[in-house]
């Protein structure tokens, strides 16, 4: 029986799929997003698959560029700490192999460096889903047909450290510039390729909304 | 909040919709010399490579040449799924490793006109910058890079080689890259498990391999290898990717990547990758005249193809059906490759395909080797 899911034949995957979803539309709708958001931010990234740590690999090959737009809410306030959600919708393009549109939950703990720095560190759980970048084709009927590429769902784990600095005295723009780690999974585990590990460089501004959370 | 979700299905939407990039579709200009079919079996031949095709084999070649019972050859079908354009006997594969016969007879030639030999110590041969870093180098003689016991590891097996292939599919790769992989991850299989496995197969050893080639004539492989198999053989349909990746002739290679039943076109991804352990693009009909030619001691002498059978020095042995084989299989990413010589049988087996092996489930691997399998049995 195909689900609505449909083009998802990996059982475990489609479990997975379901628990990201109904966290990330629970998320949005009771916490009420919009009312309680503390920052708008856009941000560019530059983006590679390789293991972090393992060579000079992961900074050689960042080159496949993406953009993201985020919000968050807090959840926790203490003196010169504080604890966020933050959603983050990013796409990025990968030529020859795919593209990915990336919801992101996050959990940010941030430590209020100076009244104009703060240090974060993230951790994340998301949904990715991914466009081939070729035509596909299905075997139907003892013949090989083009198949419309509805994309593949697939989870990530992230993890990042980074850093914000406002944009002058009282100003409402803040800088931010993070390295985030992140591992898509499954990828492609009969061809060998469990996971597919992610580094990105994110570079981008916030603008605060309600500035009660965000700059007291 | 009903906008904020719509952004990511309009997202998903545009990139549903966008226009794909196409594979480039190879064209045929070569002709094929006229075919004899004389093989006693063509006709269940014939069945088993239409039910192959009736069962999701997207396309290749196939020669059956045997002492006994007559020649076959066949291509059968499609080299390009988005135009339907059926495959030629002249359609031109990746090789993969089968380049290592390549390779191991070009040693061998080399070892045979006295500029070194089997027992030489490869740290000891080649220049220190080149083969600083691997672990026990001095130790390892030519004749265990050929027959894979020297122990030194795989570059592919690296976790860091796939995201190399996957950040920049189509991006080069040099052989000092590879090199470099074995370099930083050190370490050598132990002597006990290459005794116990017998050999501890590694494309690393055809790299090296490669740089005494280049060292003993100064020249790039592809020159050496033209020099002494290509144009001797008159292999017409024969280049490496490192000087023509994407030849005319060159079938479009898929691969069911994500095991998900769908392929999609792959021919890029392995296109300037490989150097001396995987580099050939060839046609069947090219690889039975090279096979020929070795087989047969025109490349090397009989006493040296008698120490490469023996040693397996570039050959790989293989049973069927309880009838030991001699030759190499190939694997790159979106085509798949078969050259055996069965002795007994005086037959030989080249099957190509542009369907790449990755998967452990379907086509992959089970039934290309099933399809390989039936057609020896059928042949001989």
């Amino acid at each position: 029986m195909k689900s609505f899911l449909g083009e998802v034949k990996n059982f475990p995957m489609k479990i997975l799929t379901i628990i990201t979803g109904l966290l990330m539309s629970g998320q949005l709708c009771a916490q009420n997003l919009f009312q309680r958001a503390q920052y708008a931010e856009v941000g560019l990234f530059v983006h590679s698959f390789g293991v972090p740590f393992l060579g000079d690999d992961f900074l050689k090959f960042n080159q496949l560029p993406g953009i993201s737009l985020g919000t968050s809410i807090p959840l926790k306030t203490r003196p010169n700490w504080q604890t966020d959600y933050r959603l983050r919708i990013s796409g990025y393009m990968a030529e020859g192999l795919h593209s990915g549109i990336h919801l992101d939950n996050q959990i940010v703990e941030s430590y209020r460096l100076t009244d104009g720095i703060r240090l974060e560190g993230q951790a994340g759980l998301g949904y990715l889903h991914t466009f081939e970048d070729a035509s596909l084709f299905e075997f139907d009927g003892g013949t090989y047909r083009p198949k419309r590429d509805w994309g593949r769902p697939q989870v990530t784990i992230s993890i990042g450290l980074g850093f914000s600095f406002r944009l002058g005295r009282n100003s409402p723009y803040w800088l931010f510039a993070e390295q985030q780690f992140m591992i898509q999974l499954p990828f492609a585990g009969k061809s060998g390729v469990p996971m597919l590990m992610h580094n990105r460089h994110y570079l981008g501004m916030r603008r605060e909304i309600n500035r009660k959370f965000w700059s007291e | 909040m009903k906008k904020l979700i719509l952004i990511p299905i309009l997202l998903c939407m545009l990139n549903a919709c966008r226009t794909m990039q196409e594979a480039p579709a190879p064209t045929i200009n070569c002709t094929s010399e006229p075919v004899l079919n004389d093989h006693l079996a063509s006709a269940q031949l014939d069945s088993l490579l239409d039910a192959a095709v009736s069962d999701g084999l997207v396309g290749g070649s196939l020669l059956v040449q045997s002492a006994m019972n007559g020649t076959f050859n066949r291509a059968f079908g499609y080299a390009n799924l988005q135009t339907h354009q059926e495959t030629e006997l002249c359609q031109q594969y990746r090789v993969a490793s089968l380049t290592k016969m390549f390779t191991a007879t070009l040693t061998l030639m080399l070892v045979e006109e006295g500029h070194f030999e089997l027992a030489t110590r490869v740290g000891e041969y080649l220049d220190e910058a080149q083969v600083s870093g691997i672990q026990d180098i001095n130790e390892i003689t030519v004749e265990e890079l050929l027959n894979h016991t020297s122990g030194i590891p795989n570059y592919d097996d690296d976790v860091r080689f796939a995201p190399m292939i996957l950040n920049d599919p189509g991006r080069p790769i040099s052989l000092e890259q590879k090199l470099q992989l074995v370099r930083s991850k050190g370490g050598r299989v132990p002597k006990w498990v290459i005794k116990k496995f017998g050999q501890i197969y590694s494309n690393t050893n055809y790299l090296l391999l490669q740089l005494m080639i280049e060292k003993t004539t100064g020249k790039e492989y592809a020159a050496v290898l033209n020099e002494l198999i290509i144009e001797p053989l008159v292999l017409m349909n024969t280049v490496t990717s490192n000087e023509e990746p994407f030849p005319e002739n060159l079938a479009i290679g898929y691969v069911d990547f994500y095991g998900n039943g769908q392929i999609r076109a792959v021919q890029e991804w392995d296109a300037y990758r490989f150097d001396g352990e995987g580099s050939i693009i060839s046609t069947v009909n090219d690889l039975q005249t090279f096979f020929d030619a070795l087989l047969s001691g025109q490349l090397v002498s009989w006493e040296m193809l008698e120490q490469m059978k023996n040693k397996r020095l570039g050959l790989l042995q293989e049973e069927f059906e309880l009838e030991n084989a001699l030759g190499h299989d190939g694997i790159a990413i979106g085509y798949s490759a078969e050259m055996w010589y069965l002795p007994r049988s005086q037959l030989t087996v080249i099957l190509l395909s542009n369907q790449g092996r990755l998967v452990n489930e379907n086509w992959s691997v089970l039934k290309f080797e099933n399809l390989l399998r039936q057609v020896i049995e059928v042949a001989r």
